[in-house]
């Protein structure tokens, strides 16, 4: 659980899925599979975890410590008064192997350092974003490496939207849309849909590939409505890459995402 | 006997000695400053005649000049008579000189602790009890949810990260006075005997460590080629992007411990490494000094006097202002 507890805390702020994807490879192979969201865990009921908080918890220093950190299950894990226990920590394949039975979790928690409880109760209520569920880590969302593809003028003439693809085979596949980008960026989009500007589509121009932007997003969904089948939300750019001239994978990006 | 609240009150400058004439961390100028450590919301510049360890007064004039303050130095527990106190100093491990402050006076003992720990570390003087009858305590990690974790282990968390990504610079985010050098410590006990790359805002402190004794190893300026390498920098700067071919931001701070603020600190590996006592080192320490009654300078009191009162010992609140929660 320590080692699990170790690699959710770094990949938690890892910037881009290909750094997420060195730090996964790390993992056991049950980390791995629960991250990639191949192995379901049944959550615990948020009551079970208030009756436990009661049980073993000042309820004054409880509510104190929660103002201060704003979450519960983080609140829980940290204050946990653990009593003297001789049984070891539960390890992951343990806990994925007995399903979040109720009956073991107070005695996992006595066992467990804090780090490793938070993660058993970010585990048991479902809070782990994997890199493999449908939503991307908490936090800082991710990035993404990615390409330019069009640049559309918007309705007033000012406003205009960018999309950004990733490699799939051997084109690229739209993946983000972009419409607020700072001064200096903009200046350098324009200049290559200038000098680079293909086929116009109404008001969407294609532009040749070359550009590579990293895109920083707030959420990923799974979504049938686009050919890359997720959607980025709170998509905008981190940073232009001149110096990449590849986007990121479609297939490689996937993984990471479940 | 007089009772300590007679003769120790808190001031809009700091906390007074009267029968002493002596303030002790005043945030304003004042004629006489007993100083615990060299940070800068303790140590303020100005003051007419400063007494502190030997090591405090040399940081305090590398950082404020040396003025036209009178420094007096005391070793470890050498009494002097002030006014009708007997003061003294034990250390307080927090960083490099710092100090608690044992006041006698009508045969009550007071010790105003400053900012301290109980974890072991090897750039400053371990902490020592001294059983009396008001302890004045900081509370800056007051909360029972701040339990810090073991340093080693967190130091591991950023040399495990060098070997995964060899080719990314490490940009570790560490205040100058203290925590900068007891990250060096850490990271030279840990096998890390590569030279670490320090920001120009740190040096003159590590150079007094040096001074002192504390083995540094070898620190270089942040130049020539950075992969793989370690650099600190004031917080501040760690998260700027400088130079450095796609760095890993990492912050030293016992605030890392919340993922709310290890979030908004924007660092890659917040590592939860901290110079104050967190919450079992406070109680710990409450416990050794066997005062029935303590004074909380600041911090969270308020869950710290909730379990003091449940323990049975008379907390109260100070409430000073102008010290900061650096962690």
């Amino acid at each position: 659980m320590k080692d699990f507890a170790a690699l959710l805390d770094r990949l938690r702020f890892c910037p881009t899925p290909a750094h997420r994807a060195r730090v996964l490879a790390t993992g056991s192979p049950e980390a791995q599979a629960l991250l990639r969201g191949e192995v379901k865990l049944r959550s615990i009921k948020l009551a079970v975890l208030r009756a436990l908080a009661e049980a073993r918890c000042d309820p004054a220093l409880f509510a104190l410590s929660q103002e201060f950190l704003g979450d519960f299950t983080e609140t829980l894990a940290l204050i946990w008064p653990a009593r003297a226990t001789n049984a070891a920590p539960p390890s992951l394949a343990e806990v994925i192997e007995a399903q979040h039975a109720e009956s073991l979790l107070e005695g996992w928690l006595d066992a467990a350092e804090p780090a490793s409880r938070h993660a058993l109760l970010r585990l048991a209520t479902g809070k782990i974003r994997p890199i493999a569920s449908v939503k991307a880590p908490e936090g800082q969302g991710g990035q993404v490496t990615a390409m330019l593809l069009t640049a559309q003028s918007g309705r007033v003439g000012l406003e205009r939207l960018y999309s950004f693809g990733v490699h799939d085979g051997a084109g690229l596949v739209p993946i983000a849309r972009v419409t607020e980008v700072s001064a200096p960026d903009r200046a350098t989009l324009e200049a290559w849909v200038r000098d680079h500007g293909g086929a116009k589509f109404g008001p969407v121009r294609e532009v040749a590939s070359g550009l590579v932007a990293d895109i920083a997003f707030d959420a990923v969904a799974h979504s049938t409505r686009h050919k890359a089948g997720l959607a980025l939300h709170g998509a905008r750019i981190a940073e232009l890459r001149p110096d990449l001239d590849r986007a990121d994978d479609l297939a490689t990006f996937r993984t990471l995402l479940g | 006997m007089t009772h300590p609240a007679s003769w120790l009150h808190p001031r809009p400058e700091g906390l007074f000695c009267a029968p002493g004439g002596f303030f002790i961390d005043p945030v304003r100028v004042v004629d006489r400053a007993v100083i615990t450590h060299a940070h800068s919301d303790h140590a303020r510049g100005g003051h007419k005649a400063v007494l502190a360890r030997a090591e405090t007064a040399a940081l305090m004039q590398a950082r404020l000049g040396r003025g036209r303050t009178a420094y007096q130095t005391l070793g470890w527990g050498e009494v002097l008579r002030l006014g009708e106190v007997k003061i003294w100093l034990q250390p307080a491990g927090h960083v490099l000189g710092s100090a608690q402050v044992a006041m006698e006076y009508r045969g009550q003992l007071v010790v105003v602790s400053g900012d301290y720990k109980r974890q072991p570390d090897r750039s400053c003087e371990a902490f020592v009890p001294v059983p009396c009858d008001v302890f004045v305590t900081e509370a800056t990690f007051g909360l029972p949810v701040f339990r810090m974790p073991d340093p080693v282990a967190e130091i591991a968390r950023l040399t495990d990260s060098l070997a995964l990504f060899p080719e990314r610079t490490h940009v570790v985010g560490c205040y100058s006075l203290g925590k900068t050098q007891r990250l060096i410590t850490l990271l030279r006990d840990a096998g890390w005997d590569r030279p670490i790359h320090v920001h120009p805002a740190l040096m003159p402190m590590c150079k007094i460590y040096a001074d002192f004794g504390i083995r540094l190893g070898d620190l270089r300026p942040i130049e020539g080629d950075l992969a793989g390498a370690i650099v600190l920098a004031p917080p501040n700067c760690a998260n700027d992007r400088w130079a450095f071919a796609d760095p890993v931001a990492c912050l030293a701070s016992g605030w890392m411990l919340s993922a709310r603020r290890a979030k908004q600190s924007g660092a890659e590996i917040p590592m939860a490494i901290s110079d104050h006592a967190d919450w079992d080192g406070l109680l710990r320490t409450i416990g050794e000094t066997g005062a029935p009654e303590v004074w909380v300078t600041h911090g969270s009191e308020d869950a710290l006097i909730h379990e003091l009162t449940r323990r049975g010992i008379t907390g109260r609140a100070l409430r000073l202002v102008g010290y900061g929660a650096e962690g």
